[in-house]
């Protein structure tokens, strides 16, 4: 058996490798492009990756300001405390005068100009200010309230103890008088011969 | 007027009386004195003294008694079943400031049923002193000291069950004098 065929494809081609050629031939490697499929797509990694920097920074900066209006609020809450006067102050017409004396137009109209950007800011720091304030003063009204019912209390208390004492002590005084004297009177002591007189 | 109407008027006179006979009853049963008409007297005396503790005045004065401390142990112990004390003394500088209407208001509240006089003594140079005592069943309800002289007039009226021997031992605590009502033994015979 010539086996030719079966090495370089030379000499009589055997009708069984020809027929497993045809079988096998539609397997064969056939050269075409890298086709990526749709559903997979490039850098989707570093898409997650950046919403959650995008998320992150969100985050921050909602910290960010949540602390500065907390401490705003802290140091508006402190000045009103020093001052015990609302802090509307600045946007009184006199302050303006104040500030815009001895100064030019340009001045004057800055001034003003910064009073009305405070009105603004004002309602804002105030209201954090105002909450926070309001939480404090609640729970100190409720502890001094609590402190004034106790005291309150005590007070009443000891006043009726007192009361209490004088009472029986009047009672106790005007008993042992009616002992001494019905004694005086009568030759068996009182208690004993207790009876119905009236 | 028809019969219907009738019988209603009877209901509401039947319930009318049996509402002022558990009024009056209720009234009659306690051992509250009405001592409002005293008062008057305040303004004449030269020093007087008006004490209502009622049953939460009471709790709460014996609320802030020691627990520990013997003497306030009886004071609470004393206290603990009453319902109440009222005491008003008035000191006088002159003689005949109160009048016997006074006196007489009073003692008509303890001509009602329940009200024993334990003692009276009666002397012009001295005064009166009157003690009576309410008994409900077995149970002392109260306790009223009347005593009057010719410059002072006292009434003390205890409400509750009044322990004349948890009494005696406060004698000489707070102030308290002696009251000497402890039953005595019989003197021997020589």
């Amino acid at each position: 058996m010539n086996d030719d065929y079966l090495w370089d494809r030379t000499g009589k081609p055997d009708p069984e490798i020809q027929q497993l050629e045809e079988v096998l031939g539609t397997l064969r490697y056939q050269p075409r492009p890298l086709a990526i499929p749709a559903q997979v797509q490039s850098g989707k990694k570093q898409s997650h990756f950046s919403h959650f920097a995008i998320a992150a920074a969100i985050a921050v900066m909602v910290f960010g300001a949540g602390w500065w209006l907390l401490l705003t609020s802290r140091r508006a809450v402190d000045s009103a405390r020093v001052r015990q006067t609302p802090a509307a102050t600045a946007a009184d017409p006199a302050s303006v005068d104040s500030k815009a004396v001895g100064g030019s137009e340009h001045a004057v109209r800055s001034a003003i100009r910064s009073t009305e950007d405070d009105k603004i800011a004002q309602p804002r720091r105030s209201r954090a200010a105002q909450m926070l304030a309001g939480n404090v003063s609640r729970g100190r009204r409720q502890v001094v309230k609590r402190y004034e019912a106790i005291t309150s209390e005590r007070i009443e208390a000891e006043a009726a103890k007192e009361q209490l004492l004088l009472a029986l002590r009047v009672a106790s005084a005007k008993l042992s008088l009616a002992q001494k004297r019905t004694q005086g009177t009568y030759p068996a002591n009182m208690i004993r011969n207790q009876h119905k007189v009236g | 007027m028809n019969g219907r109407s009738q019988v209603l008027l009877k209901l509401a006179s039947l319930a009318l009386l049996l509402f002022f006979g558990a009024a009056i009853t209720a009234r009659a049963q306690t051992a509250r004195l009405e001592m409002g008409q005293l008062d008057r007297l305040g303004a004449k005396a030269s020093q007087s003294v008006d004490v209502s503790i009622d049953e939460r005045m009471m709790q709460l004065a014996a609320k802030f008694l020691s627990s520990k401390d013997p003497d306030e142990i009886k004071i609470k112990e004393v206290v603990a079943g009453l319902k109440g004390i009222y005491v008003k003394v008035f000191e006088f500088e002159r003689e005949g400031e109160y009048t016997q209407a006074d006196m007489a208001s009073i003692r008509s509240q303890l001509t009602n049923p329940g009200w024993t006089r334990l003692v009276n003594v009666i002397s012009k140079k001295d005064g009166s002193i009157e003690v009576y005592l309410m008994s409900n069943a077995a149970q002392i309800g109260g306790l009223v000291v009347l005593a009057s002289d010719p410059k002072e007039l006292v009434v003390v009226n205890i409400l509750g069950p009044v322990d004349l021997d948890k009494l005696s031992q406060l004698e000489g605590q707070f102030g308290i004098p002696e009251l000497e009502i402890e039953v005595r033994k019989p003197k021997q015979k020589n």
